[in-house]
This record gives structure tokens, sequence and C-alpha cells, in this order.
């Protein structure tokens, strides 16, 4: 038995759900449907699987979440964090990934809380102290405090906590050169990528982390970055180190 | 040593720990109430424990079906106890006792991390001395988690609040059930309703626990199906059989309980008391079947998702098969890498944890329409948006302890006055030249105002020096102070004192 044409346009029709992450199985008959049968009938399984690969993409998980895709940083789907407004220098970049690492550090510590999946919660004010701290840390450790003045986490370091945002114009008028204002971007981000939203009955500017970061995180984010780091402490990533 | 037997030889029993941790289990309940005194609300005495239990068994009641509680829901059903409780409080107070208790059970307090308490553990060496250690005993009791059909937050009881409830129960599941079921028959023989009542809500307390580790068993198996390979090919095929066997056994035994206890209901003589137990008891045990018949849904497909994961997992990448350490094995070693080197692996993690984006192609269908669209000529309506509006606002050219000298002076001098007069006590009274400046302007203006741009700030600048109605007029006197030249300006109050000023002057020329 072959898949018809009518199957591969469900295949088409399956892939575009999951890469609309804020779309939901329960509410949406067709992908239901689909996802159903994506979980049950093979050889339609294995067509998904392959385009998708072709794509540079995989499937993470396919739970009554949805599909949820791990998207290798080489495809088109790979999101460019260039792309993210004030985003411009290496800089800023370096911000992004730390803060997005941190996230996880803080709300997933060790692997073994990977596989609890009770909710998490964030707040821009933890995470700040939390990477505060960290930094306060560094900066006890003797081989640290007389390093080479370039680690990246003296760029968190330098930014000034201080901001305002409680006070008239609101988290606009938050500037680039403080470190709320990255926490606060990365976190805002999160939210349009599906992985937290927010949370305002629980306090200003707190957000819940989704079950969707957990997937990413513990399935495909956290082993790649591993995997580039190691790739730089074995010092061959002088040539081009691809994760 | 005649101490000790003072003390007994049971503390330092194996068992002896299990039971200091079952009692532990009610601590954060107790705890809870303890702190409720010191809430807005704490004058008014709250029953804290009995609400905890309610919220626990709320939770329970649904746990594992398909519309599982949530934290709202859960509240609600409170606040409906804390008003029946003290109906002559505020509904806001009643809210927030139900999320105090509900809170309290998820420990928000401590960001929902587990409750843990210090446990001594004492143990006897060989020489008859005692040994003291350490322990801790940390467990949740509930726990929020996503739904993922809904996308809302639902509660689940951990199992120690399951077992925290039914007593403390460190047995196998089977057997206890077995257990009751017998009692339970022999409490309706002997007619003690109330404790086969009790007996049969344990039964399904204990249909939950056990529904909760096939729960776990399963969601294990999914995720990484290595982590319970060694217990798949040990216990659990022939776990699983035997709980099959045993459900169906239960699904008859409670069926035929369901029957005596109608036969009870149906039974002329049966006492008041003794017919609404019964009522009570089927009721629980229809429940108790529905239990049993979805776990035994789970329970079928139980081999057949073991073997389904297994096919599935044996193809994917190892490397996504364990669980990443981010804090030791990525954030803090990327911290002390150097911010050059360090971009790559921040970013490619911010990257992959994102899930990707479509990308914004221009369509060519667009491009075309958009390019051959008639040039659009500008309207004239639309006047051209000032400037000034973008930016911030101007900051003020004059200082404001100028114009305030400037007006003190005005008013020490007391107008109707001359030009010169004002100018020459600015320059005895020693103020800096912008004073001068201030008031020639501010008479000018009143003078002659220019019709220009910003007239409100001129126009405020003159009010605050010279006075809101203050008037001015020339009569061809010239001023003689060195450095300003032109007519000597009379600068009035208001136009009235001008008028007056100007007869006198008529009078004084006549």
């Amino acid at each position: 038995m072959t898949l018809s044409q009518r199957d591969l346009a469900d295949v088409g029709v399956l892939i575009g759900c999951a890469l609309r992450p804020k779309m939901r199985p329960g509410a949406d008959n067709d992908y239901r449907a689909l996802l159903s049968r994506y979980r049950a009938d093979v050889e339609f399984r294995n067509a998904v699987d392959s385009v998708l690969e072709g794509l540079e993409a995989q499937v993470l998980s396919d739970s009554d979440l949805g599909l949820v895709l791990g998207v290798r940083r080489e495809s088109v789907f790979a999101y460019r964090i260039s792309d993210l407004p004030n985003v411009g220098g290496v800089t800023e970049r370096l911000l992004v990934g730390l803060v997005s690492v941190a996230v996880a550090a803080y709300a997933f510590p060790t692997p073994a809380d990977f596989d609890d999946d009770r909710v998490r919660w964030v707040s821009v004010d933890e995470l700040e102290r939390f990477l505060r701290e960290t930094c306060e840390r560094f900066k006890r450790t003797p081989e640290q405090a007389q390093g080479s003045l370039d680690e990246a986490w003296r760029t968190y370091d330098r930014l000034s906590p201080g901001y305002k945002a409680d006070r008239g114009k609101g988290k606009a008028r938050r500037s680039p050169a403080s470190s709320t204002y990255w926490v606060a971007h990365v976190l805002t981000w999160m939210v349009d990528q599906a992985l937290a939203r927010s949370a305002p009955a629980r306090g200003p500017e707190v957000f819940q982390l989704l079950e969707r970061f957990r997937i990413q995180a513990a399935e495909l984010a956290g082993n790649a970055a591993y995997d580039v780091l190691a790739a730089i402490r074995r010092g061959d990533h002088d040539r081009e180190a691809a994760p | 040593m005649s101490d000790l037997s003072t003390v007994g030889g049971a503390v330092f029993e194996e068992s002896f720990g299990d039971r200091v941790r079952a009692l532990l289990r009610a601590r954060p309940v107790a705890d809870a109430a303890d702190n409720a005194a010191r809430q807005m609300w704490g004058g008014c005495e709250y029953d804290v424990v009995t609400l905890a239990l309610a919220a626990i068994d709320a939770v329970i009641a649904k746990q594992g079906f398909d519309q599982e509680v949530t934290y709202d829901e859960a509240v609600a059903g409170l606040a409906v106890l804390a008003a029946a409780a003290h109906p002559e409080r505020s509904i806001d107070e009643h809210g927030a006792v139900a999320r105090y208790v509900v809170d309290a059970l998820l420990n928000r307090k401590e960001r929902e991390a587990p409750f843990s308490y210090q446990i001594s553990i004492f143990g006897r060496d060989d020489d008859g001395s005692v040994r003291h250690r350490v322990g801790t005993a940390e467990f949740r009791l509930l726990t929020e988690h996503e739904d993922h059909r809904r996308g809302v937050n639902v509660l689940r009881a951990s199992t120690d609040a399951i077992n925290a409830l039914v007593g403390g129960l460190e047995f196998d599941v089977e057997d206890e059930q077995a257990a009751i079921e017998l009692m339970l028959a022999r409490q309706l023989e002997r007619g003690a309703f109330g404790q086969a009542e009790k007996a049969a809500e344990r039964s399904l307390l204990l249909s939950i626990r056990y529904a909760d580790e096939l729960r776990t068993l399963l969601a294990d198996t999914v995720r990484d199906i290595r982590t319970v390979l060694p217990q798949w090919v040990r216990e659990v095929p022939e776990q699983l059989e035997r709980n099959r066997t045993h459900l169906e056994e239960r699904l008859a035994a409670e069926s035929t309980l369901l029957g005596h206890l109608r036969r009870a209901l149906d039974a002329p003589d049966t006492e008041p008391e003794v017919s609404k137990a019964s009522a009570r008891i089927a009721a629980l045990l229809e429940k108790c079947r529905h239990r049993h018949t979805e776990l035994h849904g789970k329970l079928v497909n139980a081999r057949t998702i073991f073997l389904d994961e297994q096919a599935r997992q044996s193809f994917r990448p190892v490397g996504g098969l364990r669980n990443p350490d981010i804090m030791d094995g990525l954030f803090l070693p990327l911290l002390v890498l150097r911010a050059d080197v360090a971009v790559e692996p921040a970013e490619t993690f911010a990257v992959l944890v994102s899930g990707g984006q479509v990308p914004r192609v221009v369509r060519v269908a667009d491009l075309v329409d958009d390019l051959l669209a008639p040039r659009r000529a500008p309207s004239p309506e639309d006047p051209p948006v000032p400037d000034e509006e973008l930016g911030d606002p101007d900051p003020p050219a004059i200082p404001p302890e100028v114009l305030g000298a400037a007006a003190r002076l005005v008013d020490e001098v007391g107008l109707p006055a001359r030009l010169s007069d004002l100018l020459l006590s600015a320059r005895a009274a020693d103020l800096p030249a912008e004073v001068e400046q201030v008031i020639v302007l501010a008479a000018l203006w009143k003078y002659a105002p220019e019709t220009a741009q910003d007239v409100s700030t001129a126009v405020d600048t003159a009010a605050r020096v010279l006075g809101a109605a203050a008037a001015v007029d020339a009569d061809g006197a010239r001023i003689t102070l060195p450095g300003w030249s032109g007519d000597d300006l009379i600068v009035a109050q208001d136009e009235e004192s001008l008028s007056r000023w100007a007869a006198v002057a008529d009078r004084d020329a006549s």
C-alpha cells in the first residue's frame, strides 16, 4: 500500500499545523484527526518524518499538545536571533542566548527535573536575581576574579539592573543597557514562540513556562548546545563547529 | 544503659523512620493552620485542616480523568465551604481563605518547592552506644500540571498526599484492596455501615493511587524506555497480568457488593440510617467501578504502548534520550567562556529552544502589484507633522531661578513703573544680566506680541514676570540706560492703572 496524493497533502497539512505552535489539537478537528493518524499509521508517520528530515527538522513529541518540532539551525525554519528587535551585534546575541539558558537552568536545575512535568513559574525579577547572584559567585572565586575580563558572565554583569519600570511609562522605557530589559525581552519572545505565557494573576512580569519549553530544552536544545560547547572545549571550533 | 530502657527499642527499628515520615506528611497542613492566624482573616476561625483535606479530596476525585481539577475550580469549591462556615464574612474573604489553603498545599510560598523537613535517625552500635544521623524527608502534596488538551493548568495530588489521606498505608495495593473488600462484606453483614462506608472510601482512594502508579510507569516508558527497561523485563509483565485478572475480579466483586447493598435498600424493614448509608456506599462503589473500568482500559493498552515505544525509540538518536544537565553542563561552563566564543553555543540553545519560525517570504505577486501601483501623490490636506512632537520637549530656554528673580524684582519695585526703573533696580540688586533681558523681553512681548509659533511659552513667561493682566505702553520717552535703547516703556499691572498713569503723566506734562 502506498500513500495517495491526498495522503501526501495531509502530510503537508499536519506539518503546517506543527509549524504553528499556538495551534492546539484540542481546538482543531483536522489537526486532531491527523495527529492521531500520525500516531497510529506507521506509513503516514514515516512520510511526515521523512519530509521533516528533508526540511532539517524532526518530531520531538506527539502528545495531545500537538506535534512539537525540533528545528536544526541550518533549517529554513530556524529562528534567526538577529530578527529580534534591538539584537544586532554579537553582544546582544550572546545576551539572548545566555538568558535563554538561564531560564532553563533556573527552572530545571538538575537532569531529573526534566522528568517532572509540574508547572514552572519564572519572573523577570527572580531571573535577574538568579543571574546576578551567579555573577557575584564568579566574582568571589579567585581564578575568575582575576580572569581575562572578557568572560561571558561579565557581559551580563556590566549591565545595570536598575530600571524605573513600575513608575510612569512602563517597560517600554526600559533601556537596552539594563539587564532586566534583556530578561524581559527573552521572556516576551518565549511567549511569542508559545514556550511561555504571562501570568499576571501571580504578580507583575511573572511567566509560566509551558510544556513545549520543557520538551524543546530536554529533547533537543540542551544536548545540542552541550555538543557545541564540547566541540569548543576540544578545541576544534575553529573549523566551523557544526551543531 | 538504664536510660535507654526508658526510651524503648522501637526508635531504633527500621520501620520507625517510616512512621515518622508518614506523620510528617500532615505537617504542611498543620503549619498552614498555624499560619492562618497571621492572615488578614486570621481572627475568624476557619478550619484550615478540614479545608485542606477537602481540597485534596476534590483533586483526587477527578485525577486521571479527562477534566482534571484546575486551580480556579479548587479555589471556587473551597470558597463555597468557607462561605458556609462564616456566611457573615465577605465573598472576597472566602476567596482569600480558599486561595490560602490551595497555595499552602502547593507550597507556593516557596515557589512550589517540595516540603522538606529534617528528621533524626537513631541507630545503635554494637557496643550499645546511640548513633544519631540527620536525614531529610521531602515530598509534595499538590502539583500543577499543564493539561495538554485544554491548555489550562490542572492540579494533581502526589502519591504522598493520597497516602497521607488514606492513612499511611505502606503495603501492597492489591492485598489491601482484597482486605477492604472482605471487611466491607463482613461489615455489611453485621450492619456496621459507618465503617463500611469508610472502607469503601479507602478502596476508591487506593484505586486512584494504583492508577497513578500505572500512569507514572507508562509516562516513563513513553519518555525514555531505557530507564524502565529492567522493570519491564523482570516485574512489569507479571505485574500487569496479575493486575488485569485482579481488576476483573474487582469489577465482578464490586458489582456483587452493589447487589448486596441494593438488596439491603430494598428490604422493607431497613432502618433509615442504614438505608441512607447504603445508598451513599452504593454511589461510592459505582464511582469505584467507573475507576476500575478506566484502569482496565489503561492496563489493556500498556503492553501495546511498550512495544510501540520500543519500536519508536530504537530509531531515535541517542543524544535525545538523556536529559541534559543545563546548570552544570551548560549554564555555568558557558558563563566562564570568553564572550566571543560563548556566543555560538548560547545562540544555538536559544535558536533550538525557540522551535523555529516560518520565514516571511516576499511574494512575487505582491511585489509586482506594488511596483505597478501608480505613485501616490501626497494629499495636500495632510498637515506636515511638526517635528517637535517627535522628540522630547525642548528644555526651557530661561532657567526658572532667573524667572523667579525677575518676578520678585518686579514685585519689589511695584507697578506701574517705567522700564528704566525696573532695569535700574535690577542692576542695583546685582542680579545676573539674564534678569534684565527677561524683564525687557516680557515688557516687549506685552507691548507688541509677535504672532510666531510657540505663543504659549512667551505668554506664560510674560505672565510670570509681570503678572497675568499686565499692560505696557509707550509715550515717546527714550530709555537712557547704557546698554539699552528705544522707548522707555510704561509697565502697569493692568489696563486701568496704565490709563491712570497716562492721565497723571499728561497732567504733569501740561
